[in-house]
């Protein structure tokens, strides 16, 4: 899941033939006749407009001091790096149009309201159109006619209304973005209908296949360097940490431990990283141990790749500190290799096990037995 | 009985050079599960693990009768090789495949679907019918024939439920795996009837997680079926807003309550056993089936 600033939103739209305003990035300026402009924080929240985050400037002056009042502002939790100026516009309508993929019904649909320019969460449901578009004949034109005379657009602006449903959708396929939503859709004065806003989610698993595609990761520090590591971190609070393999596992061992009164500190699911061997591992371990938790809990059972691997990794980590002192491993193994790995870990200092449930216990009892970490250390001079 | 796979079963591997390809194989063939061959462009006439490899998929249906697919081809393979498959006149495919495009996993379902073949996944754990065929990366020395059904979206979760059902001394007629992604081929509402219908299963478990909506028409569908259906929904404790792995295992943006909780709740209103913890999951079928008893 990659989220897009509204700038590079619209740029996206624009290349798919959607109508954009006329806009630059601070502290370049739109050149515009009139020098009406709207001054924009770049944040992925939604509620910039109530929090302060949008502001309207009428020459050249004010929209860069209006500019620079927005620059590092905090909008919620995010601090404002990049504010887009815009040519403000005649809006005499809105609508609400949006184009994603229904996982439920796996298949694109097109959601489109009359009701635009509001959280369409607070739209009643009879007043959104919900047309799904089967892959298998794209976004004909029928279709297109069905979701334009649900908006009934004044007659002038009905063929520019086609051209923006027609954008959008060519923008989900054609940019692999799993969510676009346009809200408002502007109706202007001369029946031009512009994008004045653009909320973007674009399929990370595609990337691969487009050149030009911002590589960020949402999430905490620890959660984006996991990422980095080709796993899935969690970030939470308490002092277990534990890894595992598979979403699922991931999932069933969190509900274990919180069931058992144990808190978790992070998760870490190994995803594709077993492919990278044991330095990869110890790598991870190396990240999850600067959590200074007191418990790290390896969850592991593989049918098909073999548990050696991460018992090495594990020693790799051990042998050069990389875990914080007095901090307890519990190790679950089940599956293939399972006696060779185990017998690695013969002679270090960690709790083995083959079982779930035990393993959560275990992991469990010794986080509530050892001291908070939340304490400053008494340092001894 | 079983579903989906049994000893009478053609399998290809599509992909079978590569390494996951050739593990697979050579997993079915020391295993006895009825693998005729495999599929990989440029390397036809080859063997591997003695069962002969084609260059494509039409080639080896016409020349070994084949009517299911395991594919671990290379995610940018993906869609094209779903393609083939449903082309050949394929009955069933397991795609193990992981990291597949949203669009791709959209353009596969709806072409599958159109076509009739049934598509596990992608990034399906697969299909086994312990004893008779394994489709599945699960090992066949962890399971034992039975007469519990499983359908599941994780793999590992399935994992632990087997060795959990066998410590209790029971086996499964068959494990489904219908993948971790937020779109598949296959739901749970395809998998229960089958199962329904199978002489060979007395119960079923069902393990979903939250986000979309699949497990509630499974529910549903639960509510009028004769053979009970217990319920396990994984990430009772997930933060919300934070995504667990699975692709899938996150809030749908329409807003609707598809959280874990919720969907438990769906399953106890339908008259279903549910768990809330893995280690719940036998206790809840063994009460499950002493009721139906």
């Amino acid at each position: 899941m990659i989220r897009l600033y509204e700038h590079e939103g619209k740029s996206l739209l624009a290349r798919n033939g959607m109508r954009v305003p006329q806009g630059a990035l601070y502290p370049e300026l739109p050149s515009l006749q009139g020098g009406r402009f709207v001054v924009k924080a770049q944040v992925l929240a939604g509620g910039r407009g109530k929090a302060g985050g949008i502001k309207f400037a009428d020459s050249v002056a004010a929209a860069q001091a209006a500019a620079q009042d927005l620059l590092g502002l905090r909008l919620g939790e995010a601090k404002v790096t990049a504010v887009y100026v815009e040519e403000r516009l005649q809006i005499v309508g809105e609508y609400y149009l949006c184009a994603m993929v229904d996982r439920d019904l796996g298949m694109p649909v097109i959601l489109a309201s009359r009701e635009g320019g509001v959280e369409i969460e607070t739209v009643a449901a009879e007043k959104i159109l919900r047309r799904p578009v089967d892959p298998l004949i794209g976004l004909r034109p029928f279709v297109v006619d069905e979701i334009v005379r649900f908006l009934d657009p004044p007659d002038a602006a009905r063929a520019n209304l086609r051209d923006a449903v027609a954008g959008l959708y060519a923008a989900l396929l054609n940019e692999d973005a799993e969510l676009l939503e346009v809200n408002p859709l502007a109706l202007l004065e001369d029946n031009s209908v512009v994008a004045a806003d653009a909320k973007c989610v674009l399929d990370e698993d595609a990337a691969y296949r487009h050149a030009v595609r911002p590589h960020r990761f949402d999430g905490t520090s620890f959660e984006i360097a996991a990422r980095k590591l080709g796993t899935i971190g969690i970030e939470l609070e308490g002092n277990i940490v534990a890894i595992m393999n598979g979403a699922g596992m991931t999932m069933a061992t969190l509900d274990q431990i919180v069931a058992l009164g144990g808190q978790v500190r992070a998760l870490v699911e190994l995803h594709g990283a077993m492919a990278h061997g044991p330095e990869r591992i110890a790598q991870i371990i190396q990240l999850v141990g600067e959590l200074q938790p007191g418990v790290l809990l390896l969850n592991v059972y593989f049918q098909f790749r073999p548990l050696d691997t991460i018992a090495a990794g594990l020693l790799l980590a051990m042998d050069r500190g990389w875990l914080p002192a007095g901090c307890k491993v519990v190790v679950r193994f089940r599956g293939e290799m399972e006696q060779a790995a185990r017998a690695m870990l013969a002679g270090c200092d960690c709790t083995l096990t083959g079982d779930f449930e035990e393993a959560c216990n275990l992991a469990v009892s010794y986080a509530n037995a050892a001291p908070s970490r939340q304490q400053p250390a008494t340092v001894s001079t | 009985m079983s579903i989906l796979v049994d000893q009478s079963s053609r399998i290809l591997i599509q992909g079978i050079t590569g390494g996951t390809g050739r593990s697979y194989a050579k997993r079915m063939i020391v295993h006895g599960t009825p693998l005729v061959g495999g599929i990989s462009p440029g390397k036809g006439g080859e063997s591997v693990e003695g069962v002969p490899v084609f260059n494509t998929v039409l080639e080896a249906v016409r020349r070994t009768g084949a009517d299911a697919v395991l594919s671990a081809v290379p995610t940018e393979r993906a869609l094209d090789a779903v393609y083939e498959v449903v082309e050949a006149g394929i009955r069933l495919m397991v795609l193990y495949t992981e990291n597949v495009p949203l669009h791709d996993a959209v353009r596969m379902r709806a072409f599958a679907l159109a076509h009739g073949m049934r598509l596990l996944g992608p990034n399906s754990a697969g299909v086994i019918s312990p004893g008779k065929a394994n489709l599945a990366d699960i090992n066949d020395a962890n399971v034992v024939p039975g007469r519990i059904g499983i359908v599941s979206k994780s793999g590992t979760l399935s994992y632990e439920v087997i060795d959990n059902l066998q410590r209790r001394g029971l086996g499964e007629s068959s494990v489904v795996c219908l993948g971790g992604d937020r779109v598949l081929g296959t739901g749970y509402t395809d998998v229960l009837p089958l199962f329904e219908k199978d002489e060979e299963t007395d119960a079923i478990i069902l393990i979903g997680e939250p986000g979309g909506t699949l497990e509630y028409a499974a529910a549903q569908m639960a509510r009028t079926m004769r053979k009970p259906v217990v319920a396990y929904i994984t990430a009772q404790h997930a933060p919300p807003e934070k995504r667990l792995g699975h692709a899938g295992a996150i809030s749908s943006i329409a807003g609707a309550p598809t959280t874990a909780k919720e969907k438990l709740r769906a399953f106890r209103q339908a008259g279903c056993e549910t768990a809330a913890l893995l280690t719940e999951i036998v206790p809840a079928l063994e009460r499950a089936l002493s009721s139906v008893q």
